[in-house]
Order: C-alpha cells, then sequence, then structure tokens
C-alpha cells in the first residue's frame, strides 16, 4: 500500500520491552483532567456544560501538539451537538473552532456569525470569526469582526486582531506601530496571547524586510517556546535567510509534527544534511497517508515539499491551487506564484499579482517574485 | 544506496516517530482458493484510548503490554467489525498479533481467519470502530478477490462496503441477487411496509375476487420496485447520498402512515403514489445496505439488476404466498373463533403502526442525539 512504504513487514518483536509507540504519560496534567472530566461526564451523560469542558481541553491538547486526534476526539465529546442546526452559543462558538481546526472554513464562519447575531457581544466569536475570515481572504469580515471586538474590550488580543489585517491590507506600518505598542504595555500574564501578538509582529515586520523580525519572532517563542505557528514561521524565517543550522537547532526533536518535518527537512537539504532524504520519504509516507484518508489538511505544505524536495513544480502547482481555492493569506500567495513560476503558468501568476494589487498587500518577498513573473 | 537509506531510516526510527495524523486503521481482506482471512492494523494510540495498553502510564507503549492486553484488544476489535456472506453473518477468528509501524508510529496488527456460513458469493464489511470516540477516524479497506483489488474509506457516515466474488457478470448478477433476497428476508421494516401496504388488496380477494386483487396487489408492489430500483441506483453511483439515520426514520415513518391508512383510510386511491413515493425511500434503505459499489460498466449493470431482481423475487414470492393462504381462507370461509375476519386489518395494522410509530420517534430522536 502507498501510505507505507516504512518497515512495511508486520512483525514479532523480540524484545518484550521492545517501545512500539510514545503517547502522553498518564500523569501529564492536561492528560489526567481529561481522563477526570470525562469520567464524570460518563456519569452524567450528555450534560453540555461538562462536555464543553471536556471538549475545550482536548481541543486545547489538538491545537497546541497539532494533532488530528485531540481535535476528533474533541469532536467526539460534542457528538450530541454536531448536526444540530442551533446548538447554545458556548457549545457553537467550540464547534466552529474545532471546524477551524478542520479547516472547514465555510462551516466555521457559518456558526461564528450565527453566533453573533444572537449575542453581538461574544468576544471570543469575534475573536475566531476574524481568524477564520483572515485565513480565507474576506479581510472585510475580518476587519468588521477586529473593529466590533476593539469596541467590546479593547485589549491587546483586539489591538493584535486589528493590526493582522491591516498589515495584509496596505496599512503595515501603522499596524506595525500599533502593536510594538500594545505588546510592549501588556503584561505578560498571557503567554499564549503574547507569543500570538509578537509573531504577527514579526511576521509583519518580515514581509517589510524589517530585521528587527528575527528578535520579534525570539521574544515570541520565549513567551510560548512550543508553539507551533511561531516554530513554523520562524523557521521559515530562518530558512529564507539561508540559516538551516538554525532551523535544526530550534526544531531538534519535533518531527512528529508535519510541519515542522517539513522545515527540517528542507534545513537538511540547505546543510547538505544525510538526513534530508530520509526526512523526505517520512513527508512522502504522511502526505500519502492522509490523502488516503481523503483529507487535505496539508495542501499548501505539500505543494512546497513538492516543489522544494520533489522538484516537481506541475504537482506543486496543482495543490497550491487547490490550497488558494480554500484559504488566502500571504503565506499561500507566496507558494501559488512560486509554483506558477517554476511552472511557467503565466495566468496563474497573474491571479496572485491581482490579488496582491487589489489587497494592497506590502511584502518584499511577494514584490520580488512578482518581478520575476512575466507581465 | 538503498541500503544506506534503510540504514538511515533505521537509525531515525529506532525511537518510533509518532507522527500526527488523524486516525486510521488499515482493513485488508484476501479471499483465495484457500478461505478468507483479514489483517487489521490498529493505531496503539487509538487502542490506548479505547482499552488502555499503557499500563504503567510512563508514556511508552511495549510489546509487553500490547501482549498482556492481547484478549481486550481482540475483544474490543472484533466487536466493531461485522463481515457478512454466504448467507448470515461470518465468523471473525483471531490468529496471530503482531506489530508493524506506519507513517504515524506503532500499530498492532491483527490477522484473522473469516468462516462464514457458506461460501460467500459477496461480501458485506460493516464497520463502527472508535466511532463513537472520534467521528474523524476512518478504515481503511481494501478487498483483495482472487487478485482483483477493491478499496474503500469508511466512515459515520459510510460504514458499509459491498464487494461481489467473482469477476464475471454472471456471478456478479448471482450474487447481487441474492444479496438483494438476503436483505430483503433479513429486512424487518421492508417486510412490514409491504404486509401493510399488501393488506387491502389481500383482505378484498373475497369481494372483488382474486384476478382484481392480484392485479393491485401487482400494481403496488411494481411500483415500490421501479421506485427503490431508482434510489438504489442513485445511491450506489453516489449521484445521492442520504445518512442512514435519517433513511431509517424515514422508513418507520413510511410505515406508520400506511399502516394508518389501513385503519381509517385517508389517502383514498392514492395508494400507488405511497407504494411510489415511500419504494424512494426504502431504496436508500436498500442502498445504505449495499454500500457504494466498487464496480463500473457492465459489472455495475448486472450487480444493480440483480439486487433489485433479488429483492422483487422475494416480495412476489412472499405476496403470492400470502395469496394463496388468503383465498384459501376466503374460499372455504374458515371461521377464526370470536374474531370477524373485517377486524382483522385495522387490528393487525394498528400493531403494526404501533411498533413502527415507536421506531419513528426513537429514530428521530436519534437523529437529533447522535452524530
Amino acid at each position: 500500500m502507498a501510505a507505507r512504504p516504512i518497515l512495511a513487514a508486520p512483525f514479532i518483536p523480540t524484545d518484550d520491552n521492545q517501545v512500539l509507540q510514545r503517547v502522553l504519560p498518564s500523569a501529564d496534567p492536561r492528560l489526567q483532567a481529561i481522563r477526570e472530566k470525562a469520567a464524570t461526564l460518563a456519569q452524567h451523560p450528555g450534560d453540555p456544560d461538562l462536555s464543553l469542558d471536556l471538549a475545550a481541553r482536548q481541543l486545547g491538547i489538538g491545537v497546541a501538539e497539532a494533532d488530528p486526534r485531540f481535535v476528533g476526539y474533541a469532536q467526539g465529546t460534542l457528538a450530541p451537538w454536531w448536526r444540530e442546526p442551533e446548538p447554545p452559543v458556548p457549545l457553537r462558538v467550540l464547534r466552529a473552532r474545532i471546524l477551524q481546526a478542520q479547516h472547514d472554513f465555510p462551516a466555521a464562519k457559518r456558526d461564528l456569525q450565527a453566533v453573533l447575531a444572537a449575542d453581538p457581544n461574544h468576544v471570543d466569536a469575534h475573536l475566531v470569526l476574524a481568524g477564520v475570515s483572515e485565513t480565507t481572504g474576506d479581510l472585510a469580515t475580518a476587519r468588521t469582526a477586529c473593529d466590533d471586538l476593539a469596541r467590546i474590550r479593547p485589549t491587546l488580543a483586539a489591538t493584535a486582531c486589528a493590526a493582522s489585517v491591516d498589515s495584509v491590507s496596505g496599512h503595515a506600518e501603522r499596524a506595525s506601530d500599533a502593536l510594538e505598542l500594545a505588546t510592549a504595555r501588556a503584561s505578560a500574564r498571557d503567554p499564549s496571547l503574547q507569543c500570538w501578538a509578537l509573531t504577527i509582529l514579526a511576521e509583519i515586520a518580515e514581509r517589510r524586510g524589517d530585521p528587527a523580525a528575527d528578535g520579534h519572532f525570539r521574544d515570541a517563542l520565549a513567551a510560548s517556546p512550543a508553539d507551533v505557528y511561531t516554530l513554523t514561521a520562524y523557521a521559515d524565517y530562518l530558512l529564507d535567510r539561508r540559516r538551516p543550522a538554525d532551523v535544526t537547532k530550534l526544531l531538534a526533536g519535533k518531527n512528529r509534527i508535519d510541519a515542522l518535518l517539513l522545515r527540517l527537512a528542507l534545513a537538511a537539504r540547505d546543510s547538505g544534511a544525510p538526513e534530508a532524504g530520509p526526512y523526505a520519504e517520512e513527508l512522502a509516507a504522511r502526505y500519502a497517508a492522509a490523502r488516503a484518508r481523503g483529507e487535505q489538511l496539508h495542501l499548501r505544505d505539500e505543494s512546497r515539499f513538492e516543489l522544494e524536495l520533489r522538484h516537481e513544480p506541475q504537482r506543486a502547482l496543482e495543490l497550491a491551487r487547490q490550497n488558494w481555492a480554500m484559504q488566502r493569506t500571504p503565506l499561500d500567495a507566496r507558494i501559488y506564484l512560486e509554483a506558477a513560476l517554476a511552472a511557467n503558468d503565466a495566468a496563474s501568476a497573474r491571479i496572485v499579482a491581482d490579488w496582491a494589487t487589489g489587497t494592497g498587500l506590502e511584502d518584499h518577498t511577494l514584490r520580488d517574485l512578482l518581478a520575476k513573473a512575466p507581465a | 544506496m538503498k541500503s544506506l537509506l534503510g540504514l538511515l531510516l533505521a537509525l531515525i526510527f529506532a525511537v518510533p516517530a509518532s507522527a500526527h495524523l488523524s486516525s486510521d486503521s488499515y482493513l485488508r481482506i484476501d479471499a483465495t482458493d484457500q478461505g478468507i482471512t483479514g489483517q487489521w492494523d490498529i493505531a496503539l494510540r487509538d487502542l490506548d484510548v479505547a482499552v488502555g495498553i499503557d499500563a504503567n502510564g510512563d508514556g511508552d507503549i511495549t510489546w509487553g503490554e500490547v501482549k498482556a492486553k492481547q484478549r481486550e484488544i481482540e475483544a474490543y476489535a472484533f466487536t466493531h467489525l461485522t463481515v457478512s456472506g454466504g448467507g448470515g453473518d461470518c465468523a471473525l477468528n483471531p490468529t496471530a498479533t503482531l506489530a508493524d509501524q506506519h507513517a504515524d508510529g506503532g500499530y498492532a496488527v491483527l490477522r484473522f481467519d473469516i468462516h462464514c456460513p457458506a461460501k460467500p458469493s459477496a461480501l458485506i464489511v460493516r464497520y463502527r470502530l472508535l466511532f463513537d470516540l472520534d467521528p474523524t477516524h476512518r478504515g481503511l479497506l481494501t478487498v483483495n478477490d482472487h487478485g482483483v483489488t477493491h478499496t474503500a474509506i469508511l466512515g459515520p457516515e459510510r460504514p458499509g462496503y459491498s464487494v461481489a466474488f467473482g469477476a464475471s457478470q454472471t456471478a456478479g448478477f448471482l450474487s447481487f441477487l441474492r444479496l438483494g433476497v438476503e436483505h430483503i428476508v433479513g429486512g424487518r421494516d421492508h417486510l412490514l411496509f409491504l404486509a401493510v401496504l399488501l393488506m387491502p388488496a389481500l383482505g378484498g380477494v373475497r369481494r372483488r375476487g382474486i384476478w382484481r386483487s392480484l392485479l393491485e396487489a401487482g400494481a403496488l408492489l411494481s411500483l415500490f420496485t421501479a421506485a427503490h430500483a431508482v434510489t438504489v441506483t442513485l445511491a450506489a453511483l453516489r449521484i445521492i447520498e442520504v445518512p442512514a439515520r435519517i433513511s431509517e426514520a424515514a422508513i418507520a415513518f413510511s410505515i406508520a402512515v400506511t399502516a394508518a391508512d389501513n385503519i381509517r383510510p385517508f389517502l383514498g386511491n392514492r395508494r400507488g403514489v405511497i407504494a411510489f413515493g415511500f419504494g424512494l425511500i426504502h431504496g436508500l434503505g436498500f442502498a445504505s445496505a449495499l454500500g457504494p459499489l466498487a464496480l463500473r460498466g457492465w459489472p455495475l449493470v448486472a450487480a444493480l439488476v440483480g439486487f433489485n431482481t433479488g429483492i422483487e423475487l422475494v416480495q412476489l414470492t412472499l405476496a403470492l404466498i400470502a395469496f394463496a393462504i388468503m383465498f384459501v381462507v376466503a374460499g372455504h370461509g374458515v371461521r377464526m373463533p370470536r374474531l370477524r375476519a373485517s377486524a382483522l386489518l385495522p387490528l393487525t395494522s394498528l400493531v403494526i403502526f404501533g411498533f413502527s410509530a415507536y421506531w419513528f420517534v426513537d429514530r428521530s430522536f436519534l437523529l437529533v442525539t447522535l452524530p
């Protein structure tokens, strides 16, 4: 089977102590809490508050560890409400966050907009709606959600929300200044929020070609060292600046997460390390396993894999095009454009160029790439 | 070069990599002249959640821990899989447990023999592993029938899969004919619906004569068959997809409505419409039993015609038997003690109405409470 090229023959281990699989140790406090909540829920099946609490914890591990299984468990916990047209508000917001984690952005958006129609002051719903809308390139909806958020609760989250949208719609400098001020002022009480805001700041700086990006990334990781999104973004930043050794160091031991394994593979290739081949094989196996079940969580990364590690520009372009149909951030634009240039597809390059002009995005990497595109 | 790569792989995976992928199991069924065997690779992560394998809780699942839980693993797995064929459910007998590494980590490999009541002409796989814990779990099924391979992705919305054994179209036709026969014989819902649908025609045999009654019943049956043939075909081609939960509830509803009409007629002479309309719904039920078909072209036509013909044959046979009984009863004036024959129709319909109304409420409730 294509999905299992690694040690493909079943075997009977000769040593009873041979470790076949690592799981979270049962002493992990997050897991302990989940076990306790699940036991309580088993005694009160269908209890909305207990279900909400348990599912939120499961989703928390799923997002923090980039582990779709825990996202699946969260969906399982919300099973009584999963197909309800109008579940209670807190359950519906959580359902939207699960859908977001599963990249079902349209369904997540429907839930959030319905929640906000009923409760226009729901802080989390505004925040998640802004994130989902920005990912799908619906900047107007994202902007409105951030403005509403600022009106209801003008905190760092609202500033970061607005700055993130501003920076990709032609107001990068203003966004950067506002966010820099806000992050400096905010206390370190909520490290994950601090990390998120600093990562946005770093990404804005990176797109503007401001060397301060490096420091912002490192500050973000100081606040929340295991944040998968920030690790991925910083690794990309380092790869762009030909610092593969720093990537290898940054991501050491994190190859179980697909996005990070791709960056490790790219770093290994750039530094001529022998792991490059096996890493690429492993990635191919994972993408194949995901495709065997009809999953499309990896399109952007898979496109980059095909382009940079497999040198298959046509395949990369097809994946990037599929990805572009679902998400439209500067990162999605970049891989689409890179694949289009490699495959000599002027029409696709034009789509990205038009999009960049239409949004007013300031991104020097994209601008340099567009300069190479045929007019 | 290849061996160097192998060495590097071995070094990297000396500590099992556990990629974070969605949960899948790999189920393979091999049919050969020697018999039918299965191999089921289930992720140790998933088994740990379902039955608890990491006994000492240190986060390392060892081969010793897997062996210690072998019975529990087998019990859990094989109560979440049904393989039918040869006229009934097949026994799944574990033969060995092994280990393997897939892209996302360690798996337990369960090997088993599949013993069906008779040599099966088709296999129906019904899969429900882990769906209660993780609705995003999928079973990746491969059926290898004498060198011909079929594959399917099984999930909560699509838990079943059927495959005809034998590549010839005649064999395909016959095996699906048999599948149709098996399905309707075991399908309580469909038989009850036919009973309430045909009862008035059957009951009128003395009043209106056998030929008119036969004609009426025949027309109703034909309309029913034509309708379910349409939906079975559309569903098998995946043009329409209706979750089993919804069609099950609709089928219960169809029985209740028709039974109610027997008790207190309100449909008038629209029973033909009912036979056709509810035939469409029952076709969805048949289709969910059939699962998506891994066939194309003429083999697909043979399978669909065979399946619908099988259903129709059983319906006709049962209707004829019922007619024969009614004819004897009516013709010879057999008297039923303390019960007027005219009360028979409303009374049996009332009982069936009660059952079907309960199913409808029960299944509609499940609609709301189940994923």
